[in-house]
């Protein structure tokens, strides 16, 4: 079931003037509440004492959660976590060549592969997820074979930054 | 001529641009000590961690963060000075990246770089750089799993 959020009751001008008048006869906050419960005004202790504090002019009570056992204190939400990065990229880089270069190699009479570069950032696991990504077979572009990408975008769509195709080593040129 | 085409798993490394990270390649040891050693005192690094990629090859990384062009003047300086060509190939490849990256995973038969040498202050870039590794290789290694399966 949903927690439904109390609604914060405000004190009446009636019990207001109630309280004046007892504070003013010096009455202490516990004898006033007695009072007011007697006349059908009761009201939260929490809410009688920062009334009888304003009335005397005193400040307002420092670190109040100092004082409140644990299980009653006010429960935090966590913040929202921050994605953190340091300013280091990872480099997955080899020689490349895909099916389509391959074709256009062959045409145009020039080796079959070409340096190829993946440079992601972002956090551990999204950079572990692209590198596994792109060790399964996706390599840059011929076109645009440097790629700097966030992990996360590459996550996303991967073949907006590269293609299917296979790491190669470094070729072997024999004449 | 003709182009011999094997599938090979991609390589994965840590790109940054204010951590300042050198490659040295086809040097020892004990010199790469030594420019490590002369980098901290001329631009006050804090301290460095060395770590062995394969034979003959090493990574250096340094404590303290600097702007990008403070970065790559440093990587110049030590290249110029240790006369080392594939340094300056790996400033050149930085420069044209915008960001300096230093590989983390095996690499064919090369096993992941190791921690040989620490010196000096560890806790700022190079406590971020290893934990940020860890991470890399944890990816990896779920990764290969995951493929196995």
């Amino acid at each position: 079931m949903p927690k439904t959020k109390r609604k914060s009751k405000a004190i009446s001008p009636k019990t207001r003037w109630a309280i004046k008048a007892y504070v003013t006869q010096g009455y202490s906050a516990n004898k006033i509440q007695k009072q007011l419960k007697k006349q059908g005004l009761g009201i939260q202790r929490k809410k009688l004492l920062s009334e009888v504090r304003k009335l005397k002019n005193q400040k307002p009570k420092a670190n109040p959660q100092k004082y409140t056992p644990k299980k009653y204190r006010r429960r935090v939400t966590p913040k929202a976590r921050k994605p953190v990065y340091s300013g280091k990229h990872i480099a997955v880089y080899r020689y490349a060549t895909t099916w389509r270069y391959k074709k256009i190699a062959k045409k145009l009479e020039i080796p079959k592969t070409y340096s190829a570069r993946f440079e992601f950032y972002g956090n551990g696991r999204e950079l572990a997820q692209a590198v596994r990504l792109s060790l399964s077979g996706i390599v840059p572009r011929w076109e645009d074979p440097f790629v700097e990408c966030h992990a996360k975008d590459f996550l996303s769509d991967p073949y907006k930054f590269g293609e299917k195709g296979f790491w190669v080593d470094k070729p072997n040129i024999e004449s | 001529m003709i182009n011999q085409i094997s599938k090979a798993d991609p390589i994965l490394g840590i790109t940054d641009r204010f951590t300042v990270k050198i490659d040295f390649d086809e040097i020892d040891f004990k010199t790469t000590k030594y420019w490590a050693d002369l980098t901290l005192k001329k631009f006050k690094l804090g301290g460095y961690v060395m770590l062995k990629s394969s034979k003959k090859c090493y990574h250096v990384i340094f404590d303290s963060y600097v702007s990008w062009e403070e970065n790559l003047s440093i990587i110049a300086w030590v290249s110029i000075l240790s006369k080392n060509l594939s340094l300056l190939r790996y400033l050149a490849m930085q420069c044209i990246k915008m960001s300096s990256t230093l590989r983390v995973a095996p690499k064919g038969e090369k096993p992941s770089p190791r921690i040989v040498y620490r010196f000096g202050c560890q806790d700022h870039a190079i406590k971020d750089f290893l934990d940020f590794r860890q991470l890399i290789k944890r990816i990896h290694r779920h990764g290969k799993n995951k493929n196995k399966a």
